[in-house]
């Protein structure tokens, strides 16, 4: 159910109110599905609880498994017995460590399930779909997602949010939420701090202004590289960028967390349509989203616009712009990082 | 009086010290803007982490900002050149389809066209089209929103791409906006007079209601939909003398006389505007007429709607709001920028019905989708409501 109220002064603004009644829903298809899918990370709420038990009631005779990862934060919360709980390999602990704070937490949670199919013989499902905890489900829409997943991996093997997929960025495709073939999930190797002395680069990597250019900089990169060169691409390193966009197009669809039935709330209660795209300190609140910064958001939608040979040169030129802004920046700023170094070292 | 000087010095002073003037107020009303913008931040931020707390509730609470007069972000010219815009509908707000319009422009729309039947002053950076309401009575306003289109589309080249809003609607969306000509282009039909598609929007659309595909935006050549909109009005005792169900089933609200949506009702296949002007594609704009029967038999119901499903793969295309950054004042109409919803759906809801881009895409790519669908509707009742 939605309550919606639009209000002017400044600024066009839209308040919707969304909440799942739990009333008789009714299936598109009674039809047999072949799907896992796990919610992971941290952040569970109580409603998002309550909405998984739902979910799993619903989808009970439709042979799809309901995971949520146990992280142990599931002591408080009471979850459907037809839901698994999957343990991770390891403690949190053991994690090895690697860029970021939470980067290899995502691969170990991958790693985890395929040893839970693994171990539990559950082979014969088809895709597999990761989501994570902190979201708030629109039970209705997800439900129909799931059950259009046969219909559109005819076209599409790989299915994901806009939500941090950057078209500036080659294979920078969301790690939020996606849906793949099922044999691909335990391909993604832990990316650990190597044994080198001087890690000068390897804590500062963000000043490194052809990284921009890289196709496995950041963790969206490191994770769809080893997914997509698993699936058959074996030469995906040598993409030109407009070859890039094109095997998006032809391969991968993105698509507003929106159209699946979830939001990111970051287990909250309120969702801010444009949070993602605006810079920290309130700045641009109001605008869609601002060029020359080094994300910009891609979904299928606006797929045919870089089919045209001056669009994709002109977010070349963004690219090679952010390539020069950020080696001017590493001229001025490589003094003060280098000396924190020293510091920390 | 004040006797100014009108020497060329004191004219120039003045032009200049005007010009001084508005460059401070400018300043200061951009310092407050921002100000303002920051304002707006910090308080969704205290929600939020006030929303954190209150972990019992079940409730998600959306914001969608915009800015009111927005600015080009993308210095990108795509070919917007043979891209018209018809804004159709009642003036509620001259200021927000103004600013519309100035948008739109600033996104290298060739043709805008606002058409209204309301006396107004016209708009600047677009044709101003006033009609006459008409003097036949519809359904609601469904014969001078026929004329509003039929009005614009009158002053578009044949060969433009068309976009069909209302007044009160706007398009934020840059780059969706950039891509609206490549994406009709890409959308090629078999079964099409032009060998284009019909592109539509998924607000009100329907799966399993035969014809209901939304009359809030379309997407089309000028031909085409020129060929679609070449209609007669319609009086509503016509339509309701065709109509012969329940009591309860009927209903008025301040659009006028209503009929509720169930699998029975869904027989009646031109009763709402929207579903006359795509039986009327279906008719005029196919190679083969693929229309339905206004009212069909309720036994033939499933037949019709495997016809329906196949022109929908077939000869249409579906957008969602969410994928144009569709803002939708709403100011008349107590419905939601993504479906209709009411107490009856509130009650009994039916998930899964609607034609979004999801389920549209499905049907596009899996032929078995369609079978699906129709097994479907053996599950439900003739009185379950249809939302």
């Amino acid at each position: 159910m939605t309550e919606t109220f639009s209000q002017e002064h400044n600024y066009l603004f839209e308040i919707n109110q969304h909440i799942n009644i739990k009333s008789e829903l009714k299936h598109l298809y009674t039809n047999k599905q072949s799907h896992i899918i796990v919610f992971c990370g941290m952040g569970l709420t109580d409603e998002l609880c309550n909405q998984i038990n739902t979910l799993s009631e619903l989808t009970l005779s439709s042979n799809i498994i309901i995971g949520v990862m146990d992280r142990n934060d599931l002591c408080d919360f009471k979850l459907n017995k037809c839901i698994h709980k999957i343990p991770m390999l390891c403690s949190d602990e053991e994690v090895p460590k690697g860029i970021g704070t939470f980067e290899n937490y995502i691969f170990c949670e991958l790693k985890s399930i395929a040893k839970y199919i693994n171990d539990n013989n559950l082979h014969e499902y088809k895709y597999f779909t990761k989501i994570r905890k902190d979201v708030f489900l629109i039970l209705d829409d997800f439900i129909n997602y799931i059950y259009s997943v046969p219909s559109l991996t005819k076209k599409y093997p790989f299915i994901t949010t806009d939500q941090a997929t950057n078209l500036l960025r080659k294979f920078c495709i969301s790690d939020m939420f996606f849906t793949i073939p099922l044999n691909l999930i335990d391909t993604i190797p832990y990316r650990v701090v190597p044994k080198k002395k001087y890690l000068f680069w390897w804590y500062f990597r963000h000043l490194k202004p052809h990284e921009i250019f890289k196709n496995d900089h950041q963790t969206e990169q490191w994770l769809w590289k080893h997914i997509l060169n698993k699936f058959n691409i074996k030469f995906i390193n040598n993409y030109s960028f407009d070859d890039y966009l094109g095997y998006l197009d032809k391969y991968i669809l993105v698509l507003s967390t929106k159209q699946i039935g979830y939001f990111w709330n970051r287990s909250s209660n309120l969702y801010l349509h444009n949070w993602v795209r605006f810079p920290p300190n309130g700045r641009g609140l109001s605008i869609s989203t601002k060029p020359l910064r080094n994300y910009t958001s891609y979904s299928s939608f606006i797929a045919p616009l870089f089919q045209k040979k001056d669009i994709i040169n002109f977010f070349k030129l963004v690219r090679i712009l952010i390539f020069i802004k950020k080696s001017l920046k590493l001229l001025i700023t490589l003094p003060i990082y280098y000396i924190k170094y020293l510091v920390k070292r | 009086m004040i006797n100014y000087s009108n020497r060329k010095l004191a004219v120039a002073f003045r032009k200049y010290a005007k010009a001084i003037l508005g460059l401070i107020v400018y300043e200061i009303r951009c310092l407050l803007n921002s100000s303002n913008e920051r304002f707006i931040y910090l308080f969704l931020q205290a929600l939020r982490v006030a929303s954190q707390k209150n972990t019992k509730s079940k409730l998600l609470t959306e914001f969608k900002i915009y800015p009111k007069y927005p600015k080009r972000l993308y210095p990108i010219n795509s070919d917007t050149s043979d891209l018209s815009i018809i804004i159709q509908g009642p003036i509620t707000d001259r200021e927000f389809v103004q600013a519309t319009i100035d948008w739109y422009t600033a996104c290298g729309v060739s043709r805008i066209i606002v058409s209204t039947s309301q006396n107004i002053k016209d708009f600047k950076r677009a044709t101003t089209v006033v009609y006459s309401t008409p003097n036949i009575i519809g359904l609601g306003n469904e014969n001078s929103h026929l004329l509003s289109i039929q009005k614009g589309l009158n002053l578009i080249n044949e060969n433009d791409i068309v976009i069909k809003t209302r007044t009160d609607m706007r398009i934020f969306n840059e780059l969706a906006f950039s891509a609206i000509p490549s994406i009709h282009k890409k959308y090629i039909s078999d079964t099409t007079k032009d060998g284009f598609r019909l592109g539509a929007i998924s607000n009100n659309s329907m799966l399993i209601k035969i014809n209901n595909i939304s009359d809030h935006l379309y997407i089309g050549y000028a031909s085409q939909l020129k060929r679609m909109f070449s209609l007669p009005f319609r009086e509503v005792n016509n339509v309701m003398s065709e109509i012969s169900v329940e009591p309860n089933l009927l209903y008025k609200d301040e659009r006028g006389l209503l009929l509720k949506s169930t699998k029975f009702t869904s027989s009646f296949t031109e009763f709402f505007g929207e579903q006359w002007f795509f039986n009327s594609y279906r008719r005029n704009c196919l190679i083969e007429d693929m229309s339905e029967k206004r009212v069909i038999d309720f036994l033939d119901y499933k037949l019709a709607l495997s016809r329906y499903l196949d022109v929908i793969r077939n000869s249409v295309y579906i957008i969602d709001p969410e994928e144009l950054d569709l803002y939708w004042l709403k100011g008349d109409i107590p419905t939601l920028p993504s479906f209709y919803h009411d107490a009856d759906q509130n009650s009994s809801p039916i998930p899964c019905m609607r034609l979004t881009r999801l389920n549209w895409l499905s049907l596009y790519y899996d032929e078995s989708y369609k079978d699906k669908i129709l097994n479907y509707t053996d599950s439900l009742s003739q009185y379950d409501l249809l939302f």
